[in-house]
């Protein structure tokens, strides 16, 4: 770097801390780099301008997780958000929405991760094998496919952000655990459909998607929630008629 | 069932009503709505009162029926967008009174087209 | 100090004007508003249906209505949704059905492409047929 007169973009990052009334936006002059992404950006100003700075970051290379935040209103992992498409800025920063903020940025994911356990995301044999594994099962590469994309979730809960059924229903079990339940539910090892049919099978669970689709639209592993939501909905739509019209094929 | 969701019908109706919409709203506002009304003589004549015009159009009761149900479908469809548009706007009602409020609506709405049309 | 943690999580919905935040939140939210103008559509077919069956002074006055300037921009509007409705529809049909053949999801375009090929069958028979009866 030459001795010019740098660059800089400005930064507005939402600040909450739990003693505090009200949040309120800090505003911050970051160097601008042509290589930085948005966490680049919180780093510096956590190392060199104020130290009280809260946010979650571990891997800064898209597979974590844990950095996702609005960025400009828009749900983004800020290790994939480069400044360059932000100038000549602000920037605004801001916790994910649709979740209850603890400090900063960092939200609680408490619900999410009890709605993640309700759907069983783990593979069930009806014999319980898996507790005491002896021989592996096989799958085709074609069976692999099958559910292979909604198998990519990190569980950076962006969806969660960009979904106006979450924004009004804490209930909602949401798009990244209904996608973890369908990837499951098409696995072919898998046979615990009926022991996740009541929690999918309720209002909370698939019902109470109206199909917005930005889930899918942010997700940074292109996942398709909202793909999976409105698969599972074709498959529960013929279980329920099945089950009315012909009760006799439904082993209890 | 368990709590289980009843939704299944209404999505069901929704998908077949979806579809039917798709076919056959356009096509059916242009003829009602805008074809006679900008000067296409045919299309006006076709909408005239009596068995030369609707009364034509309407003359056999497949074609009655087959307009019910496609009027009757596309009014359950559109019945269940607006409920779940009025819930994704926050609109805070108790869940059975939009059930109501809205497929209710859509069955009386079905009920005077079956009425109308079978009295044609 | 210890155990004593000052905790008061405030929650920051999306909000209900969602809607505004996001041209694809807002293109989804005229889909969703297309089913106002359908249903509007419908009941003044039911009226329409309904006045056939009255004297022709009467049916002549709600065609006179129907068609009147006003009435035919909101009939323009109204188509305007109705195709926007058709457009999504048959484009969301993909994700909601995932038929795979050889291992393989079969591309969107071959469930999207018969369905826009059925609406124009559809619509140039009826309007043929309407034509028809119109003229002869």
């Amino acid at each position: 770097m030459s001795t010019a007169i740098e660059t800089t973009i400005k930064f507005e990052v939402f600040r909450y801390q739990p003693d505090w009334d009200e949040p309120t936006y800090q505003l911050y002059d970051v160097p601008y780099r042509e290589d930085w992404v948005v966490l680049d950006a919180l780093n510096y100003i956590k190392d060199t301008v104020d130290g009280t700075l809260t946010y979650r970051w571990s891997c800064r290379m898209g597979v974590c997780g844990s950095c996702g935040a609005m960025v400009n209103g828009y749900p983004k992992l800020t290790c994939a958000a480069f400044l360059s498409e932000y100038m000549p800025g602000p920037i605004r920063v801001e916790p994910l929405v649709n979740f209850n903020v603890e400090r900063d940025l960092v939200t609680s994911i408490e619900g999410f991760m009890e709605k993640l356990e309700s759907v069983q995301p783990w593979i069930i044999r009806e014999d319980g094998a898996t507790d005491d594994l002896k021989s592996e099962y096989l799958q085709t590469p074609d069976q692999h496919a099958a559910y292979q994309q909604f198998s990519m979730c990190i569980n950076c809960l962006l969806c969660y952000a960009a979904c106006p059924v979450s924004s009004h229903s804490d209930e909602f079990i949401g798009p990244a655990a209904l996608a973890l339940a369908q990837r499951y539910n098409l696995d072919t090892r898998d046979e615990g459909v009926e022991q996740r049919r009541d929690v999918i099978l309720k209002d909370e669970g698939i019902w109470e998607c109206s199909f917005v689709g930005e889930c899918s639209a942010v997700c940074p592993k292109h996942v398709d929630p909202a793909g999976a939501i409105q698969q599972a909905k074709m498959t529960g739509a013929i279980d329920y008629y099945r089950r009315l019209l012909m009760p006799w094929t439904v082993k209890s | 069932m368990r709590g289980r969701s009843h939704e299944p019908i209404w999505w069901s109706l929704f998908g077949l009503g979806g579809i039917t919409a798709a076919l056959f709203a356009p096509v059916m506002i242009f003829v009602v709505g805008i074809g006679g009304a900008v000067g296409w003589d045919a299309m006006t004549e076709a909408l005239a009162h009596g068995e030369d015009g609707i009364g034509a159009l309407l003359r056999h009761t497949p074609v009655r029926a087959v307009l019910g149900l496609i009027l009757a479908l596309v009014t359950v469809h559109a019945a269940h967008r607006i409920r779940h548009t009025l819930i994704d706007l926050h609109v805070h009602a108790p869940p059975a009174v939009l059930i109501v409020a809205s497929y209710g609506a859509a069955a009386v709405v079905s009920a005077l087209i079956a009425v109308v049309l079978a009295l044609f | 100090m210890d155990g004593e943690v000052l905790t008061q999580p405030v929650f920051r919905s999306l909000g209900w004007t969602w809607w505004t935040k996001r041209p694809s939140y807002a293109l989804v939210f005229l889909r969703e508003t297309s089913s106002v103008f359908i249903a509007v559509q419908v009941v003044l077919v039911l009226v329409l249906l309904h006045k056939a069956g009255q004297p022709a002074a009467d049916y002549q006055a709600y065609l006179d209505f129907l068609w009147n300037p006003g009435m035919v921009v909101f009939h323009v509007v109204s188509i305007a949704f109705a195709l926007l409705h058709t457009y999504t529809w048959f484009n969301l049909l993909p994700q909601t059905i995932a038929i795979r053949v050889m291992g393989r999801r079969i591309p969107g375009l071959l469930l999207v492409a018969p369905q826009f090929g059925a609406w124009a069958v559809v619509t140039g028979l009826i309007i043929a047929w309407v034509w028809w009866v119109g003229a002869g």
